[in-house]
């Protein structure tokens, strides 16, 4: 990345907007410029002026109870009389449910988060390193026994050989406890590993992926032929979903 | 009151009230004046449990901010410049942006803001124009992504970095003034 380049992803660098990749690229252009850096100092103490002065303007008290009373049911009753008026038999079950819904969305919330970033870890530290490919090939028969022989199930493996998607191979990942699948395509310049495992072994993927990319990369999950399957890779999300299509397609018809 | 309005008008208020605050900073900086403000939340969070029905879920904040901003922009077409002034004084409640305290610990050049430096910044934003001050804003007060900043007010991402590089530009060139000539 060049002075240019650098210069104009500055400001998102300080907002911390960019993806993963542009974040490097952009701190490895400024551990070598010091008008960058200068530049980039300016810029924080501003900020750090900006966030630290009181330039909020909070909301007159008055308005706010005024904005209050419109959107709640009418209070005209005195407590005492409301409390007396409640069906507490109703009351105390919905409470305890809303409690209980509450843990379970908490719950849930953390595994998805927790799954997610296991995925782009295991996808980002197969680009790190050298170790991208347990066994290179594109073609399944090399690459499905290869999986069965390592794995308790034997997932699909479809070719895709074209001119946009292409198998290279594909390796086992350590993922939330077990072993999985991880098939790696290549999609134009991206690469695209599919994790995959039988659909009863652990929680639905669906409540894991698909959310907003995870420091610019994305997942989405899928169902084909009884399997879990979850996609990360770096490409837009409708070059995703399309390459989800192409291969749930392909999965399914075997 | 039938049982759907009911349940409506509760989650009205689990959801989007709390957004209340963001909603009031953002008008009074839009509006420059705190009449003019109050109107605008009362407005928007009218129309915003109007079209309560049609929001599906998720950011809450944004969704309504993106109403507060559209009502203030009608309101603001509908009066002369003249007739709103910027009044911001003294006995106006204002704080710093939320989740600032962590940074304050974290830079100590910050903290040292005094009260003349916060003056000369509050003016500095006021006279920003509208599309900027909107995006320094969004981005500085509510610390919300160029993606819900773009969403909000209805412009490509590059724009909204643009626009902040403009805004920062600015407040910077007028920091640096007011520091020589104090």
């Amino acid at each position: 990345m060049n002075h240019a380049e650098a210069r104009a992803l500055l400001e998102a660098y300080l907002d911390e907007q960019l993806e993963i990749g542009d974040t490097v690229r952009v701190a490895a252009h400024l551990a070598e410029c010091e008008s960058c850096r200068a530049w980039l100092g300016e810029r924080r103490a501003l900020r750090a002026q900006l966030r630290t002065a009181p330039l909020r303007y909070r909301m007159p008290a008055a308005l706010a109870a005024e904005i209050r009373s419109q959107a709640v049911p009418a209070r005209g009753a005195p407590l005492r009389q409301r409390l007396l008026e409640m069906q507490w038999p109703r009351a105390l079950a919905a409470s305890v449910l809303v409690g209980l819904a509450g843990l379970w969305a908490g719950h849930a919330l953390t595994v998805r988060r927790i799954a997610g970033e296991e995925w782009v870890g295991a996808y980002v530290r197969s680009n790190l390193g050298a170790r991208s490919l347990d066994v290179l090939s594109s073609d399944h028969h090399t690459v499905k026994p290869w999986l069965s022989a390592r794995l308790t199930y034997s997932p699909p493996v479809p070719e895709m050989s074209g001119p946009d998607d292409e198998l290279l191979g594909a390796r086992v990942d350590y993922i939330e406890r077990s072993a999985v699948a991880a098939l790696v395509y290549r999609h134009g310049k991206h690469q695209v590993d599919v994790f995959v495992w039988p659909e009863r072994e652990r929680p639905d993927p669906a409540t894991a992926a698909n959310a907003a990319p995870i420091a610019g990369f994305r997942l989405l999950s899928s169902r084909a032929a009884g399997f879990n399957v979850v996609i990360v890779s770096d490409m837009s999300a409708s070059e995703m979903i399309g390459f989800r299509a192409r291969w749930s397609g392909l999965a399914s018809a075997r | 009151m039938p049982l759907s309005t009911a349940s409506r008008n509760s989650r009205f208020s689990a959801e989007v009230l709390p957004h209340g605050g963001a909603a009031y900073n953002l008008a009074r900086w839009l509006s420059r004046n705190e009449t003019d403000a109050r109107d605008i939340v009362q407005e928007s969070l009218a129309r915003a449990l109007q079209y309560f029905e049609g929001f599906r879920g998720g950011d809450a904040r944004s969704w309504l901010l993106r109403i507060v901003r559209n009502t203030a922009s009608t309101w603001l077409v509908s009066r002369p410049p003249a007739a709103h002034p910027d009044q911001s004084e003294a006995d106006e409640p204002l704080e710093p942006a939320p989740g600032s305290g962590a940074m304050r610990d974290a830079d100590p050049l910050g903290a040292l803001i005094s009260q003349d430096q916060a003056r000369v910044l509050r003016q500095a934003i006021a006279q920003l124009p509208l599309e900027y001050r909107e995006v320094l804003v969004l981005r500085e007060f509510e610390d919300l992504a160029y993606r819900q900043i773009a969403a909000i007010v209805g412009c490509p991402i590059g724009t909204v970095m643009s626009r902040l590089a403009r805004a920062r530009d600015e407040l910077g060139a007028r920091m640096r003034a007011e520091a020589q000539s104090s």
